[in-house]
């Protein structure tokens, strides 16, 4: 009976990993295979595979430029990133665990909001500075975009540096500047570097943040490709884009090599009594640094979206501050217009079918992954996080090559591939995580007291794991509705709401866009709050502490 | 509040070397107070602590026995009072500048570092030359047992080495005064028992004066010199473990410090330093009592378990109180007799060395007290809630 038991959870990988290889896998093995084609074409096996367009891209000191370009731009922006997210980190992380929780919710407010939102918002505030159009507008868009990632790793790491090893230093006699070189900053070096380099790859990935704020000489990887895959030059996008996949994959090679997971534990991180954070911080220098740091990285991140807000009441086309008077002819004219509407429907039917496909797809492998003892986990694990690492402008292009042979590009079905392929990974990694802290001893009881296997997974783990699988839901939702590259590539026909926005911004000023985004922001409060609620009253059925301290 | 001058004269304390500059380790805690929010966790708190006293903070938790201890180290700035040690108020001083030893509670090692950087590191940050921490580092690792393990990480050391690094690292740099929050928390029974008696020696030795924060009795009374035992922010009681166990201030410090049997009875009398209580058997004892008990008055008397004597019928002493046996428990050197007393079948509980001589389940019994060692307390006084242990 046991024996069977893991052969037949492990089936259940199955669909996901043929999606995986179908949609994803062998369209960028069909980029690999162009990049070594001299005409850009591909053919299985290749008749005669050359390295001309890797000659051709060492030869032309354009591409030179181009690679140089986006390293630099991509270790600066990383570098900045990391430079302001480290203070704001160890400030939050010294504060109650409660004051770190929400200051981190607001963090990665922007996180939650369109990348389309926040490129506009910098679209109305960089002009004001006299930056629009340059490397430093690319570099500032660039930060804004890294940073609740950093925040988010570093605070994760900085946390579990419990106070009392700061406090135990300072009882030997170390002072709060010596208290942070001998101790904090060392351990804090594994999340500094895991950081750093997702940031590095998210970076060397940019794609539409140079396109709308950067110089127009100033091509990334990813923009010359989109250029080269525009004029159907497929010989060179495709070598550029297994160059850039070779250097992500090496990068995060290099990375896991260095650091495994054990170097970010830290002994003793728990504080088991309520004391040592209950108590007023000590004002020192560092903490009071920090505190001002993180005052105006706060600042940095959420005036671009409140500038968003006001300008979306404006009754003038274009902003002036402080605005005249208060309209909502933007709002109107959203509604009015119905290729706005269309575009709004088309994400929203997107994004639906997208919560199904990707929730379930994950929740099969999930449990195929976790219940089960079939061999080469390792290797399953990493291709399903796969698309999360590959940057996305690749799996864009190689989606829309392969899209466009089977005349899915312009799809509803094409959109929903597209984006359960981005959203995968995350689903996955969402309900294995449940299932993994779930374990299976719940079930066995249940079996022990009679229920059969079916009965024991419906009745008791699939409670259990129902907040998670919303969260997967909502995540997969959120991920294909700000969805603009892999979209903007298949919309030959209708556009959804992000790609919509993406040309509009192209081509008008119009502050319609700041409407939409006032919405969409508007939306992300009201969903979170309804998730909020509905954890609360969950607990509450359950009888759980809510969490919120101590009584 | 009363001040609690703890300067002992135990035996112990007349083993230590005397030290030249004796002052310099003594603690003076005056008129602490401190909140947190609206709650109020310590309530004017004052005690003198002796240079080389083991004091023991004994308390449930929740007590306020961390939050005092914190205070004093300086890692909690107390919403008032203040704090010395020798001739120096160091209540606005930050910790590192305090020269006082703190072992948390898990330890807080530096995991990045091995033991010798751990020990070495208040050498380290008071620039003591590297030559010179080495040495002092394999000293001090020796006097803990830890000899040849200072390349080890802490992550690679069993729970009592870790332990024993905590203690090594607090007190390298020679600190008068070391406080300690529950070293020995995490340990089991017996490895607690054996490094509690390694840290009794080290402290006699040393003559460095200690603070140890613990909820538990034995580890209290085996180690200290002196115990305070605490309650809601508020110390009840200072004094030497006998003290506290034979006098107990009131009926939560009786209890909360081992076992006792309660009777309830009537003052009839006086005498010297005690009261006559008649209790509802009908037999009149006599209790030792530190509060003012007026004839007519209700009292509430404790004996412990081991202060009871089981006779037979005739041969026993007067005056005696008649009771069946109900169980008897054998435990190895000891012994333990549940006593039902006749004719209210209230429960007595006995303990006593070796095998029960000749008490068999269901046999009638005559039980006394021994002289001297039942404590009266007024009955109206509120009713006080058992402790968790």
């Amino acid at each position: 009976m046991r024996a069977r038991r893991p052969l037949a959870s492990g089936l259940l990988v199955l669909p996901g990993l043929a999606f995986v290889l179908v949609f994803f896998v062998y369209p960028l093995l069909g980029v690999v295979l162009r990049s070594f084609d001299s005409q850009g074409g591909i053919a299985f096996p290749p008749s005669h595979p050359v390295l001309s367009n890797y000659i051709e891209i060492l030869h032309d000191p354009a591409y030179v430029v181009v690679l140089k370009n986006t390293f630099v731009v991509a270790a600066l922006a990383t570098a900045i990133a990391v430079a302001v997210a480290y203070p704001t980190c160890f400030f939050m992380s010294r504060l109650p665990r409660r004051w770190g929780a929400r200051l981190l919710m607001l963090a990665l407010f922007p996180f939650w909001t369109s990348i389309l939102v926040r490129l506009y918002a910098f679209t109305q505030i960089l002009p004001l500075f006299g930056v629009m159009y340059t490397t430093t507008a690319t570099v500032i868009g660039m930060v804004y975009y890294l940073l609740p990632y950093v925040i988010a790793v570093l605070y994760a790491n900085m946390v579990t540096i419990d106070d009392d090893i700061l406090a135990a230093a300072h009882t030997l006699g170390a002072n709060s500047v010596q208290a942070l070189r001998y101790v904090f900053v060392p351990l804090t070096r594994s999340g500094v570097f895991v950081g750093a380099v997702m940031a590095f790859v998210i970076s060397l990935g940019f794609f539409l943040t140079p396109a709308i704020l950067g110089a127009g000489s100033d091509l990334t990887i990813a923009t010359y490709i989109q250029q080269q895959v525009n004029i159907v030059n497929w010989g060179i996008a495709s070598a550029m884009g297994t160059v850039l996949i070779a250097i992500t994959l090496a990068l995060f090679f290099f990375a896991t090599r260095f650091f495994g997971a054990g170097e970010l534990l830290v002994l003793g991180g728990t504080s088991q009594k309520g004391v040592a954070r209950a108590e007023r911080m000590r004002l020192t220098w560092p903490v009071v640094n920090s505190a001002i740091v993180t005052l105006l990285v706060f600042i940095f991140l959420l005036a671009p979206l409140i500038v968003v807000v006001f300008v979306s009441f404006t009754p003038t086309t274009y902003l002036i501050f402080p605005p005249q008077g208060f309209s909502l002819r933007w709002y109107a004219d959203f509604f009015n217009t119905p290729d706005w509407i269309a575009s709004g429907w088309l994400s929203v039917r997107v994004g639906l079918l997208t919560i199904v496909s990707a929730t379930a797809l994950g929740l099969l492998t999930a449990i195929g992954l976790e219940r089960s003892r079939i061999r080469g986990k390792q290797v399953l694990r990493a291709v399903f996080l796969a698309p999360l690492i590959v940057p996305v402008i690749l799996i864009a292009v190689a989606f829309y090559d392969f899209a466009n042979r089977l005349h899915l590009a312009g799809t509803l079905a094409g959109y929903v591939i597209g984006h359960t392929l981005l959203a995968l990974p995350v689903t996955v990694m969402i309900v294995g995580n449940a299932l993994r802290s779930i374990g299976t001893e719940l079930e066995d009881a249940a079996r022990t007291l009679g229920a059969s296997r079916q009965q024991a997974f419906r009745m008791v783990t699939a409670w259990l794991i129902t907040p998670s699988l919303a969260v997967s839901g909502i995540f997969a939702f959120v991920t294909s509705w700000d969805e603009p590259v892999v979209a903007l590539f298949l919309s030959t026909g209708a556009t959804t709401l992000p790609v919509h926005i993406f040309n509009y911004m192209q081509s008008e000023v119009r502050p319609t866009v700041a409407a939409i985004a006032t919405m969409l922001m508007a939306s992300v409060l009201l969903i979170s709050a309804a998730v909020h609620a509905v954890g609360a009253s969950r607990r509450q059925k359950l009888g759980a502490p809510s969490g919120s301290g101590q009584a | 509040m009363t001040r609690n001058k703890i300067s002992s004269n135990t035996q112990a304390a007349a083993e230590r070397t005397p030290s030249p500059a004796d002052e310099d380790g003594r603690l003076w805690i005056e008129s602490v107070s401190h909140t947190y929010g609206a709650a109020m966790v310590l309530k004017n708190v004052t005690m003198d602590i002796g240079s080389g006293e083991f004091l023991t903070l004994l308390g449930a938790s929740g007590s306020g026995k961390t939050t005092l201890l914190r205070i004093v180290g300086g890692l909690v700035l107390p919403s008032a009072g203040r704090i010395r040690v020798g001739r120096r108020d160091i209540t606005h001083l930050p910790p590192e500048k305090r020269d006082i030893g703190f072992v948390f509670q898990n330890y807080a090692l530096f995991p990045h570092m091995t033991v010798c950087e751990n020990v070495g590191f208040a050498l380290k940050v008071r620039k003591v030359a590297a030559g010179q921490i080495a040495s002092r580092v394999e000293d001090v690792l020796a006097l803990v047992g830890l000899s040849g393990l200072g390349n080890r990480y802490p992550t690679q050391l069993s729970g009592g080495q870790q332990q024993r690094v905590a203690l090594a690292r607090a007190i390298v740099f020679r600190p008068r005064v070391l406080l300690l929050d529950e070293p020995l928390g995490a340990l089991d029974r017996q490895l607690r028992q054996r490094l509690g008696l390694e840290l009794r020696g080290l402290q006699r030795q040393s003559g460095i004066t200690m603070v140890y924060v613990t909820h538990d009795q034995e580890e209290a009374f085996t180690m200290s010199t002196q115990v305070a035992v605490m309650k809601e922010g508020a110390i009840l009681q200072v004094g030497a473990p006998q003290e506290i166990y034979r006098r107990p201030a009131d009926l939560f410090v009786a209890r909360f410090v081992g076992e006792v049997n309660t009777f309830d009875g009537k003052v009839e009398g006086k005498v010297a330093g005690g009261v006559l209580v008649r209790l509802p058997e009908g037999i009149v004892v006599e209790a030792v009592t530190g509060a003012d008990l007026p004839i007519g008055a209700k009292a509430r008397c404790v004996a412990r378990p081991e202060h009871v004597l089981v006779g037979r019928g005739a041969d026993a002493l007067c005056p005696t109180l008649r009771a069946r046996v109900q169980t008897v428990i054998f435990g190895g050197s000891w012994h333990r007799i549940e006593l039902a007393l006749q004719p209210s079948g209230r429960i007595v509980t006995v303990e006593g060395r070796g095998e029960p001589q000749g008490i068999v389940e269901g046999a009638d019994v005559a039980i006394t007290f021994d002289q001297g060692t039942i404590v009266a307390f007024p009955a109206d006084a509120q009713e006080q809630q058992t402790v968790q242990a």
